[in-house]
């Protein structure tokens, strides 16, 4: 495929901020108040570990001409590999069944809330198969395209929150200070945007240079700071209280802006392009499941894995769609937390097993 | 019926394949049986697990 300096960079930014974006600001108001800010830039530090992980890791895989579903043998052994690749198609398909049933909750109880979840998962599971169906490269297209459309609608939006903001509540952020769950603040920051070792899955179509950790430190940054100013926003125009009840402050901040006229009515159009960026991340997931198991079963032609892994996603999310209460108090859990902070911990178990096993040893010329 | 609905459209592009290797052949239906039957009882049984349910069995004494 066609590739360019930028174009890990174009697709890492899509795919790491468009959850977060979404979903990821009121349970953080609510757990950390007016202290959000030093969990996310804690946990951005993080990511900078992880992700020098991530491309350490790829290089050795990048550096043997072969995809990481096939190297990491070589790293972890033949076993410990395959029960990872096994965990990750479970994970994957997993966040594909989370990301559909939120969006299923958020589209139905907005737009079309006498229209049954199971329809509305249908709908978004057939969208995300035959997207997953174009192949890796057409994803890496389609993102390059929506980059530019999703940084104009970001900071659209920042600017659009900037005029009914209360300042006033800025000193707040220095002078609260209740760090009991910091820590656990952290992880849960790590557990939404610390998902780095996922870019493993570009090899072999995109190389792992220094350009590579490049393009993911720079689209950590810029995940960072666009989470940490829309986090900021949402608070000065919401405060603590309220900003942690309402469950879509973008969208409630959209359609209470004191603009009129197209700008005050443009929740469609953000959500349009947000979806897009959605189905890219979940066709991303779809096509790292499909990775894992073709690997480990033998399978080359991946077309019916595809049908087949996000049927099941599509089923998990209709499955949390029958009790939406569990569902919301399961992904506050710290169990869950714990979970998604494992998974994000792979490249730095593969690091460790690739240091002990002298991976990175170079070889005496004779 | 989600269920069943990918499940046809996965035998559907399973049939459209024109090499398909034995190996091949009997994982696919393995991998096909096996999720069928799990997301049958997914979508039709009330009690049946979901994958948060694993998770917190497995880390929820955290």
């Amino acid at each position: 495929m066609r590739t360019t300096s930028f174009q890990t960079f174009r697709f890492s930014s899509i795919y790491m901020l468009t959850i977060p974006l979404a979903f990821m600001i009121p349970p953080l108001i609510s757990t950390s108040g007016y202290q959000g800010w030093i969990a996310m830039l804690i946990g951005g530090a993080v990511n900078v570990v992880l992700i020098s992980c991530t491309y350490f890791v790829g290089k050795l895989a990048s550096n043997s001409g072969q995809s990481w579903v096939v190297y990491g043998e070589q790293i972890a052994g033949k076993w410990g590999h395959r029960a990872v690749l096994l965990l990750l198609s479970f994970w994957s398909i997993y966040y594909v069944s989370l990301d559909m049933e939120q969006f299923t909750l958020f589209y139905g109880s907005i737009y079309m809330k006498d229209t049954p979840p199971w329809f509305i998962l249908l709908l978004v599971g057939l969208v995300i198969m035959i997207t997953a169906r174009w192949g890796f490269s057409t994803l890496i297209y389609i993102a390059d395209g929506t980059f530019i459309l999703i940084l104009i609608g970001v900071l659209f939006l920042l600017l659009l929150f900037i005029g009914d903001a209360d300042y006033q509540m800025l000193p707040a952020l220095l002078n609260h200070r209740n760090f009991t769950n910091l820590f656990t603040d952290v992880l849960s920051v790590i557990s939404w945007i610390g998902e780095w070792f996922i870019f493993l899955f570009l090899l072999p179509h995109l190389n792992f240079d220094k350009n590579t950790l490049r393009n993911l430190l720079l689209a950590n940054t810029m995940v960072t700071v666009a989470v940490l100013l829309t986090w900021l926003l949402v608070l000065l125009n919401f405060g603590v209280h309220y900003g942690s009840q309402v469950k879509y402050p973008i969208l409630q901040l959209i359609r209470g802006t004191s603009f009129t006229g197209l700008l005050g009515n443009a929740d469609p159009l953000f959500i349009g392009i947000w979806a897009i960026s959605m189905i890219i991340h979940d066709a991303f997931l779809v096509y790292v499941g499909v990775s894992c198991l073709g690997h480990l079963f033998k399978l080359k032609e991946t077309r019916p894995l595809i049908s087949i892994l996000t049927g099941t996603a599509t089923v998990a999310a209709f499955q949390y769609s029958q009790n939406t209460t569990q569902y919301q108090k399961d992904l506050s859990e710290l169990g869950f937390i714990a979970f998604w902070v494992i998974i994000n911990s792979i490249p730095l178990y593969y690091l460790l097993l690739a240091l002990v096993r002298g991976k990175f040893r170079r070889k005496k010329s004779t | 019926m989600l269920a069943i609905c990918f499940a046809a459209i996965a035998l559907f592009e399973w049939k459209q394949l024109h090499n398909k290797p034995a190996q091949g052949k009997k994982a696919f239906w393995w991998l096909f049986s096996l999720t069928l039957v799990w997301n049958i009882g997914a979508n039709f049984i009330s009690w049946w697990p979901n994958p948060n349910r694993f998770i917190l069995y497995l880390l929820g004494w955290i």
